[in-house]
C-alpha cells in the first residue's frame, strides 16, 4: 500500500489519551533495581523502612507495558496508528534513534503514574538513514502522577525504515 | 606419573576412590535457618504471572482473593524458590570472586571435599517440591539446606565416572510453618580423559 503522506500528516499535533502504569512507585521494584544498578546489599527491611523515593530514571520500570496482557492492545492511539500507516506502506522496520529524557523531581513511593504521546512532527519526505530509507518521527512522552503534577517529559526521535540495510565491510 | 592433562599411565595403581568418612558427618543435617531475600509481594507475584501466563485470580485480584477461603492474595507455589535466592552480590561473590554467602552450610562444605576428591564436572538431573501450605503476599520465606544422601560408590555415567547426591531445601514462613520441601538432584563426576584434554587446549 502507497504511503499517503497526508494521513501521516494530519495525526500531527495529537495526543494520546492518558495510559495508566500497572504499578505504583513501590519498594521491591526499587530495591532489585538498587542491588542491580548499585550492588547494594541492604536488606528488604532497610528498604521498607527508609525508601521515601525511588530514582528518576525508574520511570519506565512502571509505565512500560506489561510483559503479556490477557487482553490484546488495541494499538489505535495517533502515535501507534502513525507507525501503523508507515508499517503499511512497507517501512516495517522501527528503529529509536534518540532519547531526550528531562526529569523534574524523584518519584514518590505510592504515587501512580501514568503518560500520554503527543505525535510531534514526521520528516518531510523519505530520508537516508545509515540502515535505509525511511521516515522519522518524533515522539513527546509526557508522565504525570495521579494528581495531574508532570514528572518527566521525553522526546522520542524513531525511524521506520523498508529494510535494515547492513553496510559490509567486503 | 599424570602429565600435563593429568592422564595416568595404563600400568599407574588403581586410583583412589572417594574417602567417604570425610562427607558422612555432613549428610542428613540442615543448615541454620536463612533469611529471605525479599518479602512475598504483590508486584512480584504479578510479574510472574505475567510471564507465565497465569491468569488466576487467587494471584493477582485482590478483591476476589479476598473473598476466597484464603482471605487474601496468594503466590503460584512454584515460585517457592524465587525469594530464597542469594542476592545480586553474593552471586558475584560466589561465581566471581570464589567467596561463599553461606560457607558454613553444609552443600558448601560438601562441595569442598567433593572437588578436592576431583569430582569438577556438575550436572543438575531433577527437581522435586513438594508443598504443604499456600504461599500468601507479605510472608517472609526462610529457608534451610542439608544433603539428605549421597552415593558411597562411584557409578558409571555418560559423564564419566561420579557420585549422586541429593540436596534438600526446606521453606518456612515467618510463623515457623513449613511450607515447602524441595529435592534437587545433582551429579558431580570426574569428567573423561577427553573431555580434561579438550578444556586443558
Amino acid at each position: 500500500m502507497a504511503l499517503d503522506i497526508t494521513d501521516l500528516k494530519a495525526l500531527v499535533g495529537r495526543e494520546s489519551a492518558l495510559v495508566a502504569a500497572r504499578h505504583p512507585v513501590n519498594i521491591p521494584d526499587i530495591r532489585h533495581w538498587s542491588e542491580v544498578i548499585r550492588e547494594d546489599d541492604r536488606s528488604y527491611r532497610e528498604f521498607e523502612k527508609l525508601t521515601k523515593h525511588a530514582p528518576p530514571a525508574m520511570l519506565m520500570v512502571w509505565t512500560m507495558p506489561p510483559l503479556w496482557s490477557p487482553e490484546t492492545p488495541a494499538q489505535s492511539e495517533p502515535h501507534e496508528r502513525a507507525i501503523r500507516l508507515l508499517e503499511g506502506a512497507g517501512y516495517a522496520t522501527g528503529l529509536v534513534v534518540a532519547l531526550e529524557q528531562k526529569f523534574l523531581r524523584p518519584l514518590k513511593v505510592g504515587e501512580r503514574l501514568s503518560y500520554r504521546v503527543k505525535l510531534l512532527g514526521v520528516s518531510q519526505g523519505e530520508v537516508d538513514t545509515g540502515v535505509g530509507r525511511g521516515y522519522q518521527l518524533d515522539l513527546h512522552y509526557t508522565f504525570l502522577n495521579e494528581a495531574g503534577e508532570i514528572v518527566s517529559e521525553q522526546l522520542c526521535r524513531r525511524v521506520q525504515v523498508s529494510r535494515v540495510a547492513a553496510q559490509t565491510k567486503h | 606419573m599424570a602429565n600435563r592433562f593429568g592422564v595416568l599411565p595404563f600400568n599407574s595403581p588403581v586410583e583412589p576412590t572417594m574417602d567417604y568418612s570425610k562427607v558422612a558427618p555432613l549428610i542428613g543435617i540442615q543448615s541454620v535457618r536463612h533469611p529471605p531475600h525479599d518479602r512475598v509481594t504483590e508486584v512480584d507475584v504479578d510479574r510472574w504471572c505475567q510471564v507465565m501466563r497465569d491468569t488466576n485470580p487467587l494471584y493477582t485480584d485482590e478483591d476476589y482473593a479476598k473473598k476466597s477461603r484464603y482471605g487474601g492474595l496468594l503466590a503460584p507455589s512454584g515460585m517457592m524458590h524465587v525469594f530464597a535466592l542469594g542476592t545480586m552480590r553474593a552471586a558475584l561473590d560466589q561465581f566471581v570472586r570464589g567467596a561463599w554467602e553461606h560457607p558454613n552450610d553444609p552443600n558448601v562444605k560438601l562441595n569442598v571435599v567433593i572437588e578436592q576428591e576431583g569430582y569438577t564436572g556438575v550436572m543438575a538431573t531433577a527437581q522435586r517440591q513438594q508443598h504443604f501450605r499456600r504461599i500468601r503476599v507479605g510472608d517472609e520465606i526462610h529457608w534451610t539446606i542439608g544433603i539428605s544422601r549421597l552415593s558411597d560408590y562411584d557409578h558409571l555415567t555418560r559423564q564419566g565416572v561420579g557420585r549422586k547426591y541429593q540436596i534438600l531445601y526446606q521453606f518456612y514462613n515467618q510463623k515457623d510453618e513449613l511450607l515447602c520441601n524441595q529435592s534437587f538432584d545433582v551429579l558431580v563426576y570426574r569428567a573423561p580423559m577427553s573431555t580434561r584434554r579438550l578444556y586443558a587446549g
